[in-house]
C-alpha cells in the first residue's frame, strides 16, 4: 500500500503548515517558484551542474551578489514563512577560498529594499574582516553575529544548515549539531512574515568568474 | 512493486508553477501565490455578482485511477459566502461527469463527499460543520468504496455513484450570493494511485 508523503511528514490529525522542498534536479532551475536577481557588474548563472551531487551551481558577477528568493518585484513578493516559528534547511558548498560569501536565510523584504533578515553566513578569506573563515548566525533585527566555531578548514566543505526562527530567538544548527561547535543561538529575528532568499556573494574584493556556491537541498517550513 | 503515479505541490514561490491549468467557468477568478504566512496558493473570485467560478486542473491529463486513488489537501476559505470544492475530477467544467469531491461552503450545509459515476452525481455530508477555519481533508478511492476524511478521520464512506473513468486533481472556487472578492487559500496537495 502506498503511503502519503503528508503522513509521513505529519502526525495523524495534523493540519499542515505551509513547507515546500526543492532539490535543485532537471535541466533548469524552477524559475516558476524561484526568482533571480544579481548585483555588480558582469554575468550572474543560475545552472544545474553536471556533476555527482552537484545540485544548483549560482555564480555571481565578480563584484556583486546573485541571489534565488520569491520576490518578482516589491510589490509581488512572497513571503508565506513565519517570523516566529519557522526553519530552513539547507545543504550547500561554497567554492573560492577568497572574497567569497554565502548567505542564505530568511528575509522580509524585496532584495533591493530595506528589510530584516536572519541568514546563516558562511565567509571565506576577504580583507581581514572580523567574520573571515567563519560560519555565523546573523540578523539586522538586532544586529547579531554568532560564530558557530566551525573550523576554518571546514568552511568550504558541503554541510547541511539548518536555521530556525523562535518565538523570539534564532539558532543555527551545522551538521546537526545541538550545541557547542557547530551550534549558535541568537535574540534576534525578523519583524514580519519572511520569503527564503539564497545568496552567493563576492565580498571586500572581485572574485575572477564570480562567487560560486552550490545547493543541492532547501526545504523550508512554518513550525 | 513499481513505483505509481505521485505528485505532491506546495504552493510555494513566486507563482504557481506553469503545468496547473485555471479555467476560467464564469467571470474572471485568479490562482496566485499568496503573501502571507501558510497562505499556499490564493484562489481568488473577482468581486461580480454573477457566481464568478473557475477551476484549477492539469487541463484534462488524467493519471489516476477512479478505483486506487488518494488526494490529500489543506485548505481554507475566508467567506461564508463561498463554495470550493476539490478531490479527482474527469475534466475543467464546474460538473465533471466523473468526480470525487470535497465540497464545502454554500455548495452544501456540512463538509461533504460528492461523487459522480458518468451520469448520476450524488452527495453524502459528513457532521462536520462548515467554517473558515484550516482543515486537512483526504479522499480515497478503492474497488468498493470512497471515503472522506477531515483532519485525519473518516467522516464519510460512500458505495453510490463512484467514479470509473482517469481523473485529475481538481479545485474549484465559486463566489455565491453576495458580490465580493472571496479567498480559498490551498498550501498543500498530494494525490497518487495506491
Amino acid at each position: 500500500m502506498t503511503k502519503s508523503i503528508y503522513d509521513q511528514l505529519n502526525a495523524s490529525g495534523t493540519i499542515a503548515k505551509q513547507r515546500v522542498v526543492e532539490t535543485f534536479s532537471g535541466d533548469a532551475l524552477d524559475t516558476d517558484r524561484w526568482s533571480t536577481h544579481a548585483t555588480g557588474s558582469g554575468t550572474e548563472e543560475f545552472v544545474m551542474g553536471d556533476e555527482v551531487n552537484g545540485g544548483l551551481l549560482i555564480k555571481s558577477r565578480p563584484n556583486g551578489a546573485a541571489i534565488i528568493d520569491f520576490g518578482a518585484s516589491d510589490a509581488t513578493k512572497k513571503r508565506p514563512f513565519s517570523q516566529t516559528g519557522s526553519v530552513m534547511i539547507v545543504t550547500s558548498k561554497m567554492i573560492q577560498a577568497q572574497y567569497s560569501v554565502q548567505y542564505n536565510g530568511f528575509r522580509t523584504n524585496y532584495y533591493t529594499e530595506a528589510g530584516k533578515n536572519v541568514i546563516m553566513n558562511i565567509q571565506g578569506t576577504t580583507n581581514g574582516n572580523s567574520y573571515d573563515n567563519k560560519i555565523m548566525l546573523q540578523s539586522n533585527n538586532p544586529s547579531t553575529s554568532v560564530d558557530t566555531s566551525i573550523a576554518s578548514s571546514a568552511i568550504h566543505d558541503w554541510h547541511t544548515y539548518k536555521l530556525e526562527l523562535l518565538s523570539s530567538s534564532s539558532t543555527l544548527s551545522v551538521d546537526g549539531a545541538l550545541s557547542s561547535t557547530g551550534f549558535a543561538t541568537g535574540s534576534c529575528n525578523p519583524d514580519t512574515r519572511c520569503q527564503p532568499s539564497l545568496v552567493s556573494s563576492a565580498a571586500e574584493g572581485s572574485v575572477t568568474g564570480g562567487a560560486q556556491s552550490h545547493y543541492r537541498y532547501c526545504e523550508v517550513y512554518n513550525t | 512493486m513499481a513505483y505509481k503515479q505521485h505528485f505532491i505541490e506546495w504552493f510555494s514561490g513566486k507563482s504557481l508553477p506553469s503545468y496547473w491549468t485555471l479555467t476560467q467557468i464564469v467571470s474572471t477568478c485568479t490562482a496566485t501565490m499568496a503573501d502571507s504566512v501558510d497562505g499556499g496558493m490564493l484562489f481568488q473570485t473577482d468581486s461580480g455578482a454573477g457566481s464568478p467560478s473557475a477551476s484549477l486542473t492539469f487541463n484534462n491529463k488524467r493519471q489516476y485511477v477512479a478505483t486506487g486513488f488518494k488526494f490529500i489537501s489543506v485548505c481554507k476559505k475566508n467567506d461564508d459566502l463561498l463554495g470550493i470544492k476539490g478531490g479527482m475530477g474527469s475534466s475543467t467544467s464546474v460538473n465533471p461527469d466523473h468526480h470525487a469531491f470535497m465540497i464545502e461552503g454554500t455548495l452544501a450545509s456540512y463538509k461533504t463527499l460528492a461523487t459522480k459515476d458518468g451520469s448520476t452525481g450524488t452527495e453524502t455530508a459528513s457532521s462536520i460543520a462548515l467554517s473558515q477555519d484550516a482543515f486537512a481533508y483526504d479522499i480515497e478511492g478503492t474497488t468498493s468504496n470512497v471515503t472522506l476524511g477531515i483532519n485525519g478521520s473518516i467522516a464519510v464512506t460512500k458505495t453510490t455513484n463512484r467514479p470509473t473513468d482517469p481523473l485529475q486533481p481538481y479545485l474549484y472556487i465559486q463566489s455565491r450570493t453576495s458580490a465580493a472578492v472571496k479567498d480559498y487559500n490551498v498550501r498543500y496537495l498530494e494525490c497518487y494511485n495506491t
